[in-house]
């Protein structure tokens, strides 16, 4: 259950009830943060959409506000004084500013630097003498670095030391930022907590009757070490309250800030390392050619004219080049080999799938085919018609194609079918025969892969970059450093339940159909 | 094959920020704090443009013949030291004055003349200034330094061993470490008895007559210019201060060698001073190295400076004479008419190299 605060301020009674859901939703989301992520059953399904709980039941009041990119900045001359000082030194000092600052000016919603580089001259002299009449100057010397005599020259006057330089200025800004990106660290909570005390001491907030933990929470906070048990209590209750505080209309300081600090530092990427190793013994792969040389050597005259047999040793083989390209040329780590899993994957439920079905389609090893030459007969055919330029340094081979498109009968018997083969999707095809979990797990997440989806990419082609003044941005990874997991387990993982679905159709040596049963469990 | 650009929005944007600070500095309005403020700027602006320089000064190769101004801290437009440049290559780069000078402002350094210091900066900002004024997309200033200094801990291994390992050479006939050298050599007499004359003549730090001096006047002379010497003796040996006076120069020239091997620079060495020790480093650098394949480059633009009286051509405008050194190719004429002379041009005496000069000056300038 929520309480509501209540809010005295002209500026916030006429949209009380946009910023009362405000509230509502920063607080909710403060206590959601710690909660359980939603199962799949959770979400709602609507036009193709699963929504999120929260989004399905906020819709567009929801607006999110992020600490690190838009308020930290604003605060971090807080920061830097806590930091400086060490917490209980420093939340004395600050209180001691706050009260002065309170007492001075009555229109100073909240001590953020947007709003005093805001203030007129006589303001911001008082602010920064009631701050320097409680630190050394030197504590907000790294301020200077981003902001320069151009946008305050009173600030720089104040605040500037010339013994220390500007790299110096820019390390202790980007450590101070360390601690206090995560909205959630101690140091970001003492911070959100001076700002709710500064609302408190401005007579903004009240608290009804009932909000025990709330105001314990505000009273007793600064009192209380934070490896004491009741400020697991205290923390979000202090958050929350913050949460509900912020005005975005007064809040241009961030982006410049974040801009200067973050053109004058460089990207440290840092990029993953697998640390599994993995015993690979190539004897699946070696035991697979086996069987398909074993198979094919006792079944000529089916494979004379029997498509059945042709399908499914053609299938077979797919795949077993597959796994050799990916193997004999160190692919194992590569983007290309989660597309080419993908194919294994797929050319495997194939299979499946059509020997569930043959019984009711007798010929559906005949369709499959014509299926896939169909397909290749409508490149041929548009190529003809629209693509002069195909010459042969282009990796399609259009005179090959149209051979095999014309190699059984001719095109003009061949139809083109521009649907998923048999008609039915490749979901319903893995439901069909049982291997709902490929699709869900590697199915899906290999897809990512092949088309290109910002997931993979992020996955594969970024970088974190691990420069706390760059707010953990991505770059992309132009010197190949990050290698992807090793796909070979999933890849024998596939091939013998390849195998062994093959070896109940035909039959294979005794002691290879064992090493595939061995393999399969 | 570089991309020039990137290089010529900055040298615009860098423009613009001096811009807002020539005026004061030429009235002379500037207090120290100003300096430093500035100094931050400059530092700020360098700072949000790496990216674009590094990128720039690691896709530069030898063909596209960059020079970079080497030994000098500023191009000297006043007395046309932009000219000297000219024959050397197709882009001019040169380092960024107001970086190189901003060490010298550190408030920690007491020992420093900050008098000397200041009437020294206003000169090369001026002439930084104006160089971006009229010859921006000619000439790019460019804090070559700093961006190699940037995370770059073997540099600075490197200059360091090196010049030690250059001064311990000096004394080949001792076998002692730095600190037993400082212990035997009390007095510059002392060091100075135990130099070989040969050693003792390359042994300069303000002009080539240095050598005919005393060694005590020489380092007492170049160390006094800027800094307080009288601080420096109480806090040094002889020995010490020997090696500070020396050290200057053998970590330029090992910094030039460098500089120009990783970015495949021209170095194009004005000071006669900075070109004897860079001649001395260089003398003992692999027969492979690129750096020796460009020493012809490099002994012909000095011979260059040195003998040719650009007055003359201050009426054809710098861009018209540097055009006509580039599109007729006139460097490399020389270079093998020198050849077909001496195939090893530095033993070609300079009257010599000089005739050859201006007979073909005289062919493409009235």
């Amino acid at each position: 259950m929520v309480k509501i605060l209540y809010l005295r301020n002209e500026q916030f009674e006429s949209r009380t009830a946009g910023t009362i859901s405000q509230i509502i939703s920063s607080l909710i989301l403060e206590v959601y943060s710690v909660m359980n992520k939603s199962k799949l059953k959770d979400h709602k399904f609507n036009k193709g959409v699963l929504y999120t709980p929260w989004n399905y039941m906020m819709g567009e009041q929801l607006s999110l506000s992020s600490w690190a990119k838009d308020w930290l900045p604003e605060y971090i001359w807080i920061g830097l004084i806590l930091k400086y000082y060490g917490r209980n030194v420093g939340l004395t000092k600050m209180s001691t500013i706050m009260e002065m600052l309170r007492k001075k000016d009555k229109e100073l919603l909240c001590p953020s630097i947007s709003e005093i580089l805001s203030m007129d001259k006589s303001k911001k002299e008082f602010f920064y003498d009631t701050i320097l009449n409680n630190i050394e100057p030197i504590v907000l010397t790294p301020l200077t670095s981003v902001i320069r005599p151009k946008d305050c020259s009173l600030f720089t006057d104040k605040f500037t030391i010339i013994e220390i330089n500007i790299n110096e200025k820019i390390e202790k800004i980007t450590d101070c930022i360390d601690d206090l990106l995560n909205h959630q660290s101690n140091e970001s909570t003492d911070i959100r907590f001076l700002i709710v005390w500064f609302s408190i001491l401005k007579e903004k907030i009240f608290f009804t009757e009932g909000l025990d933990v709330t105001t314990e929470a505000v009273s007793q906070y600064a009192f209380t070490e934070h490896d004491n048990e009741k400020m697991r209590m205290y923390r979000p209750s202090i958050r929350s309250l913050e949460m509900g505080l912020r005005n975005k209309e007064i809040n241009f300081f961030s982006n410049h800030f974040w801009k200067e600090i973050g053109m004058m530092t460089k990207c440290t990427p840092i990029y993953m390392e697998d640390n599994i190793t993995m015993d690979y013994s190539n004897q699946l792969f070696e035991d697979s050619k086996k069987a398909i040389e074993y198979i094919v050597s006792n079944n000529k005259e089916a494979l004379l004219n029997q498509s059945k047999i042709r399908v499914i040793t053609g299938l077979l083989t797919y795949v077993l080049k597959i796994y050799d390209e990916i193997v004999s040329n160190n692919l194992q780590n590569s983007i290309i080999s989660r597309g080419a899993f993908r194919t294994m994957v797929e050319t495997y439920i194939n299979l499946k799938y059509m020997l569930k079905n043959e019984k009711d389609s007798p010929l559906i090893y005949d369709i499959f085919e014509d299926y896939g030459l169909g397909k290749y007969k409508y490149v041929v055919v548009q190529t003809r018609e629209k693509h002069d330029e195909i010459n042969e340094f282009h990796h399609v081979r259009i005179p090959i194609i149209e051979a095999l498109v014309n190699y059984d009968k001719g095109e003009e018997f061949r139809d083109m079918d521009t649907r998923m083969f048999d008609n039915v999707n490749i979901r319903s095809k893995f439901e069909q025969v049982d291997e709902k979990e490929l699709y869900d797990l590697y199915y899906e997440y290999d897809t990512n892969y092949s088309h290109g989806f910002w997931g993979a990419i992020m996955e594969s082609s970024m970088l974190v970059c691990d420069n706390p003044a760059h707010n953990y941005h991505f770059i992309p990874d132009i010197r190949n450093d990050q290698k992807l997991s090793d796909i070979r387990y999933d890849c024998n993982m596939i091939l013998s339940k390849l195998m062994n679905t093959v070896s109940k159709i035909y039959e294979i040596p005794g002691n290879l159909k064992k090493s595939f049963e061995e393999s399969h469990d | 094959m570089i991309e020039l650009r990137p290089i010529r929005r900055i040298q615009n944007e860098y423009f613009a920020l001096l811009n807002q600070y020539i005026d004061l500095i030429k009235g002379k309005q500037f207090e120290y704090k100003d300096y430093l403020h500035m100094i931050d700027d400059v530092s700020i602006f360098w700072k949000k443009n790496i990216e674009k320089m590094e990128y720039f000064l690691e896709n530069i190769e030898f063909e596209d013949e960059c020079v970079y101004l080497a030994g000098a801290m500023w191009i000297d437009l006043d007395n046309l030291g932009h000219y000297e440049m000219a024959i050397s290559g197709k882009q001019l780069i040169y380092n960024d004055p107001i970086m190189k000078l901003s060490t010298f402002f550190n408030p920690k350094l007491d020992e420093v003349r900050l008098d000397e210091t200041i009437k020294y900066f206003n000169k090369v900002f001026i002439d930084c200034y104006n160089v971006l004024e009229l010859y921006r997309d000619k000439i790019f200033v460019i804090p070559v330094s700093f961006i190699f200094n940037i995370d770059n801990q073997v540099r600075e291994d490197v200059l360091q061993s090196g010049s030690k390992s250059y001064i311990l050479n000096l004394f080949t006939h001792d076998q002692m470490s730095f600190e037993e050298l400082s212990e035997k050599y009390k007095t510059f007499e002392s060091i100075e008895e135990s130099l070989s004359n040969v050693i003792l003549d390359r042994i300069i730090f303000y002009d080539i007559s240095d050598n005919k001096r005393p060694l005590r006047v020489r380092i007492e002379s170049n160390l006094s210019r800027m800094f307080n010497y009288k601080l420096l003796r109480t806090r040094m040996s002889e020995f010490q201060l020997f090696s500070m006076a020396m050290n200057n120069f053998i970590l330029q020239s090992i910094d030039i060698l460098l500089i120009s091997s990783s970015y495949h620079l021209i170095p194009f060495i004005r000071s006669d001073v900075v070109f004897n020790y860079y001649l001395l480093i260089t003398g003992g650098v692999n027969e492979e190295s690129p750096i020796k394949e460009i020493s012809e480059v490099i002994h012909i633009s000095y011979m260059f400076r040195k003998i040719v009286d650009f007055g003359r051509f201050n009426d054809v405008g710098f861009e018209c004479f540097w055009e006509t050194l580039i599109n007729n190719n006139v460097r490399q004429r020389l270079i093998d008419e020198l050849k077909s002379i001496n195939r090893n041009i530095m033993d070609i005496k300079p009257e010599i190299v000089a005739s050859c000069i201006y007979n073909l000056l005289d062919k493409y300038y009235d």
